[in-house]
């Protein structure tokens, strides 16, 4: 079992057996899924939303939906890469729904402001780093929807290339490939740095 | 660097620094860093950006949001339901409507006819407008990524 950061996570469970206990309609075996996947449904909403708020609203919809669906679901499948199609869903009908508001074009909300924390805990947080971070995060949302999906799974997610190949339905060839053109493009989009 | 080359053995450099790579495709970009500077610089620059972009972390929010996220998650199920049980029961009572109004000797056909008439033109608009709703997500090009 993973963390949001991909560490390993000290309250494993056995996730087979929930996943065949939830898909009965088990609550509680349910529930522990969501205790496992909170952090992580979290993180890809907010690639998506780039809002706290409604990232924390959109997982928890995105898990009442997976509820519903779970007797669909087939249990020799992994379940996060179902799950993570759930999520990203309900995150594109949520932007939809604001389009259709009139509020701006879906690449619009897409591209809109992508606000990223710094890593408090790292030592050598000082104001050049601090700057490096902020193009960083004003360069990704620069970049094509596709490019910046992945480099936030890898990234933010620190998903291994298995399972991003599984959540987009690609080859593990074409994770490496598309990862290595999202970084070649969000250098360009830095203008050159980091050098 | 031959650019036949490149789209073959640059996407490597991403698998190397993220330890994805096989031992011999190491090897190869281990040999292709002391022999090809081209490569090699551009091995340098994606490290730099891949460890920049690595200390990146999204706004996490306050700790105590956890406790209270599944709790939120059960809230939004139960809503579900009782969405759909009283959708059942709306539909029910419709269909029951509609039938003691045409049963039931209350009026002449004719006005039961002009009392349904509204009735049934707001349903006529009710199904144009959904109609157009789902032409639309139909050619919409993001509904291709609504496949549970």
């Amino acid at each position: 079992m993973y963390s949001t950061n991909g560490t390993k996570d000290a309250t494993a469970f056995d996730e087979a057996e929930a996943l065949v206990k939830a898909r009965k309609g088990d609550r509680a075996a349910f529930g522990a899924l969501v205790k496992a996947y909170e952090r992580r449904a979290y993180a890809v909403a907010y690639g998506f939303v780039h809002n706290r708020d409604d990232a924390l609203e959109l997982a928890q919809e995105a898990f009442a939906r997976a509820y519903k669906a779970m007797p669909r679901f087939k249990t020799e499948l992994p379940f996060y890469p179902w799950l993570y199609r759930i999520i990203k869903n309900t995150c594109i009908n949520h932007l939809k729904k604001r389009r259709r508001r009139g509020e701006t074009s879906l690449d619009g909300l897409l591209e809109s402001g992508f606000d990223v924390a710094h890593a408090a805990e790292n030592p050598v947080d000082d104001a050049q780093l601090g700057d490096l971070r902020t193009a960083i995060a004003a360069a990704m949302t620069r970049l094509s929807r596709e490019h910046r999906e992945i480099l936030m799974m890898r990234h933010f997610q620190d998903l291994p290339y298995a399972e991003i190949a599984e959540c987009l339905e690609i080859p593990k060839g074409t994770v490496m490939s598309r990862l290595h053109a999202a970084r070649r493009a969000l250098r360009n989009a830095l203008g050159g740095a980091p050098e | 660097m031959h650019d036949d080359r490149e789209d073959d053995v640059r996407p490597l450099i991403s698998g190397y620094l993220d330890g994805e790579l096989t031992p011999e495709e190491r090897d190869r970009v281990d040999k292709l860093r002391e022999e090809d500077p081209a490569f090699r610089e551009e091995f340098e620059r994606m490290k730099r950006i891949v460890a920049a972009t690595s200390e990146l972390r999204i706004e996490e929010p306050p700790e105590e949001v956890w406790d209270t996220f599944l709790d939120g998650v059960y809230n939004r199920i139960e809503r579900q339901t009782g969405w759909i049980i009283f959708l059942v029961g709306v539909i029910a009572l419709t269909v029951w409507g509609i039938y003691w109004f045409w049963v039931a000797d209350w009026g002449s056909a004719l006005v039961k006819v002009l009392v349904a008439a509204p009735v049934i033109g707001l349903v006529v608009l009710f199904i144009s407008v959904l109609r157009q709703r789902l032409f639309v997500a139909r050619s919409d090009r993001y509904s291709r990524e609504i496949k549970w």
